[in-house]
């Protein structure tokens, strides 16, 4: 009989040292996806720091990023960035808790109406739920909300057309409106000081709760889109003061351990939900050096970098025992045949041929 | 330049060379032309379509004293702005395109300088735009501006725009090259709404009107289905050459004819018959 230890034996030895390297540390496979994740499919990446940098890294590594909402292509790069597009698979902003991302989702399908409060300071006006999705916000609340229902159009294509969701959590808790029970997503008053009521409260997530709200996620997407798969991770960058009750140095790790026990939870429950250790790569082999600093996250830094290169090399379906297979969809069935979709059957040609050669 | 030094310099063998006898006199008479306000009219090919109205009397504006420079396609992109003057490597076709008038041409002498047809797309901006979202009101108007400042700037001829609108004392306006026509399926399954193309000129004329240049958007009578030109303004367009008889192929939708030009001309003298609105 194989001792636990001997089962982990192809992942990693519990008795061999991790060899270190100028800092940086072969930490080996690490990681056995669920479910294979292959350049035609569709990943969706919401959430906060690795889901971001996740996004261009599919991108550049040739695999199919979904932009539901795009730029449009005559508009500059440095204009693009700046107006926080291919930034998230919709331009809903950061999204730093499981319950907002359950608010944008059940706004865009339509099982909740979308708050209709504003914020604004001077004659600009801020979405309260996105608030640093425009540098210097919107002219008016007309063309706030019509922004904002774009966003809400984009992710709902996104909820019914996905394969995977990436989602990074980093935080467990946010401000909230006390009585609407609206998330936010910044504290009130960061973007705009003119913010309303100020009916508002600090509210910290329970295990309970964050677990409610990924099941929820996981059980309302699939319903809508059976092959959507879910991949939870959660983010390295410390907690903010505006967003914990307790001073960051203890909130962090605590909300942290929260965050990594609901999404290993959600992981173990649902066969539809993996959970990708990126928190542990960034912070457990060399924190000093590899662990991002709190004001420096909009570019890749070292250790997302570092935690990216581990997922990519550990997608490998052969290696990684893939326990659910998704089926690649067919061209049309996701809105009409488009250039990406007859990439896609040419791709799973040339698979086929290779696999037959293989075999012949 | 004398008629003898004009003659060994353009040799009337090159049929290409030709130009109509005499130049353009929109008043026809001289004397009232010191009264009027002189006005260039500086662009690329869709310069013909102006050209042909004014020279087939579809436009006559007594106020207005006329005068066309430039060259067609890339070529306009060799046109550079010193001391005053545009000036071409190209000079005998200029010199052509003015009638004989200028081989580089002394902006001061002008009150008004219109670039026609060159940097604005807009056919191709309301393109990109809507095959990225459902609607122009989809993004925040201070990103339309941006993103259209950002794509306008990219064109090599902006320079010129540039160096005009810092320099040049008269009125600067800029007409952009025309929706392209209704025979074409550049919008193939891409309705466009009544609002939005409005909506997209009135970004180009703020982002225009914030380096104190006039915007003048295609006239709306010439609009179809709020995207295209009509077929009727593309019918007969011809190539910018000195004779004015070289006619576009039948599938060429983005050139347009001389009543598409007589629209735009008086578009122009509207626009300048008001006060300068920067």
């Amino acid at each position: 009989m194989n001792s636990p230890i001997d089962s982990q034996s192809s992942i990693q030895s519990a008795s061999t040292p991790v060899p270190v390297d100028h800092g940086r540390a072969d930490i080996g496979p690490i990681w056995k996806p669920k479910s294979a994740l292959e350049r035609f499919h569709k990943v969706a990446t919401f959430g906060s720091c690795f889901a971001r940098h996740l996004g261009s890294a599919l991108r550049e590594r040739g695999y199919r990023w979904f932009d539901a909402e795009p730029a449009p292509d005559i508009f500059s790069p440095e204009i693009k960035a700046k107006y926080n597009f291919g930034v998230f698979s919709a331009r809903t902003g950061e999204i730093s808790t499981i319950a907002a991302l359950r608010q944008w989702i059940s706004w865009a399908i339509g099982t909740a109406a979308p708050a209709d409060e504003t914020w604004h300071e001077g004659s600009r006006f801020f979405d309260p739920f996105r608030s640093a999705i425009e540098p210097d916000g919107f002219a008016g609340p007309d063309e706030l909300f019509a922004s904002r229902d774009s966003a809400l159009r984009a992710l709902r294509k996104v909820v019914e057309q996905a394969d995977y969701f990436v989602v990074t959590l980093s935080s467990t808790t946010a401000w909230i409106h006390s009585s609407k029970g609206h998330v936010y997503s910044n504290y009130p008053g960061t973007f705009a000081r003119n913010i309303g009521s100020g009916d508002y409260c600090l509210k910290t997530f329970s295990l309970a709760e964050i677990g409610a709200d990924m099941t929820w996620l996981i059980k309302t997407i699939s319903g809508m889109n059976p092959k959507a798969r879910f991949l939870f991770t959660v983010s390295a960058i410390p907690t903010t003061a505006a967003a914990c009750e307790s001073p960051p140095i203890v909130e962090t790790p605590r909300s942290k351990d929260i965050l990594r026990s609901a999404a290993r939870i959600a992981a173990d429950k649902h066969a539809l939900a993996d959970y990708f250790p990126s928190y542990e790569i960034i912070t457990g082999v060399e924190s000093g050096i590899l662990r991002s600093p709190l004001l420096d996250d909009a570019r890749p830094n070292p250790g997302a970098g570092f935690a990216i290169d581990h997922f990519f090399n550990n997608l490998n379906p052969n290696a990684a025992g893939t326990k659910v297979v998704i089926e690649p969809p067919m061209a049309g069935d996701s809105g009409g045949p488009d250039a990406s979709d007859a990439k896609e059957f040419w791709w799973r040609v040339l698979k086929l041929r290779n696999d037959l050669r293989g075999i012949f | 330049m004398t008629f003898g030094e004009y003659f060994e310099r353009h040799p009337p063998w090159d049929p290409d060379l030709w130009i109509e006898i005499g130049p353009f006199n929109p008043c026809g008479a001289d004397a009232c032309r010191h009264l009027a306000m002189k006005v260039a009219i500086v662009g690329n090919s869709h310069l013909a379509a102006l050209k042909l109205a004014v020279r087939h009397n579809g436009f006559s504006q007594e106020r207005l004293d006329i005068n066309f420079w430039g060259l067609p396609g890339p070529d306009f992109d060799s046109i550079t702005y010193g001391a005053g003057v545009l000036q071409t490597p190209r000079k005998s076709f200029v010199l052509h395109i003015s009638d004989g008038l200028y081989e580089s041409l002394p902006v001061r002498d002008f009150d008004a300088i219109v670039l026609h047809g060159v940097a604005l797309n807009v056919s191709d901006y309301l393109l990109s735009l809507r095959k990225a979202s459902e609607h122009l009101r989809c993004y925040s108007s201070a990103l339309l501006e941006d993103g259209l400042r950002s794509c306008i700037e990219k064109v090599p001829s902006w320079s010129l725009v540039r160096s005009l609108s810092a320099e040049f004392g008269g009125r600067l306006l800029m007409s952009a090259m025309p929706l392209s026509s209704e025979d074409g399926t550049k919008f193939k399954d891409i309705p466009v709404a009544d609002d939005e193309l409005p909506r997209l000129n009135d970004h180009i004329g703020t982002v225009l009107g914030k380096i104190g240049v006039e915007y003048v958007p295609q006239p709306p009578d010439t609009i179809c289905e709020g995207k295209y030109t009509k077929r009727d303004y593309s019918i007969g367009s011809v190539r910018l050459a000195a004779k004015l008889c070289y006619k576009h192929p039948d599938d060429d939708y983005i050139h347009m004819n001389e009543q598409y030009g007589s629209l735009v001309l008086r578009a122009v003298g509207t626009r300048l018959s008001a006060p300068r609105c920067v």
